[in-house]
């Protein structure tokens, strides 16, 4: 197994660790609306994530630094999944916020998504310049 | 899904001093793991490292790499 999918395999731990925590003290709080530890949360994602990796290096060391085009190809198609996930998520907030009347929110949340947009096309034609 | 295309790397390695997937993966700066891939037929290498492979066996790229038409739904 590569670093990189083993990388991989300790993000989906961390996720579930993570999420299965915080999923766990929402339900015992009232719901998905209830008040929560999520920059706490988020510490511990950063620092479970970060601390494995290390122990991981340590211990397979020796093709820690190694990745390739396979590595970065698989990567990609899996980036587009998750980006995919991230754009519903955002849809998601935007509707929210705006049953809600939380202008600010949804206005955020809308110029997010139209900057990510406008960079990725913008980025694109870069690229089929540079490459063309 | 298989790919249209078939490859010699496991019979080029076995006569160049049965070199291992993991000496192949360093002298063309790639793991072992995608060596192992492309010779399954899993994984169709980029024309630069299918380029490199070709150099580290010293043949040319079609005793590396044979195209199949017939399989390509393209």
């Amino acid at each position: 197994m590569s670093f990189q999918e083993k990388s991989a395999w300790i993000l989906l731990l961390v996720c579930l660790i993570v999420g299965g925590l915080y999923g766990q003290s929402l339900i015992e709080a009232g719901g998905i609306g209830a008040e929560s530890w999520i920059l706490t949360a988020i510490i511990i994602f950063i620092v479970l994530a970060i601390v494995i990796h290390i122990a991981v290096s340590i211990l397979f060391y020796r093709d820690s630094d190694k990745s390739d085009e396979r590595d970065r190809r698989i990567a990609r198609r899996a980036d587009i999944v998750g980006a995919a996930v991230l754009n519903a998520t955002l849809l998601l907030i935007i509707a929210l916020s705006l049953k809600e009347e939380n202008w600010m929110v949804a206005n955020i949340a809308f110029l997010g998504l139209l900057l990510a947009e406008g960079v990725k096309a913008f980025w694109q034609i870069i690229l089929y310049r540079v490459e063309g | 899904m298989a790919l249209p295309i078939s490859n010699n790397i496991r019979r080029l390695r076995f006569d160049a001093d049965e070199m291992t997937q993991s000496e192949l993966a360093d002298r063309i700066g790639m793991t072992r793991q995608t060596i192992a891939a492309i010779e399954k037929g899993k994984y169709a290498p980029s024309l630069e490292a299918a380029y490199r492979i070709a150099h580290v066996f010293g043949v040319p790229l079609d005793d590396v790499f044979q195209y199949h038409p017939e399989q390509d739904g393209k």
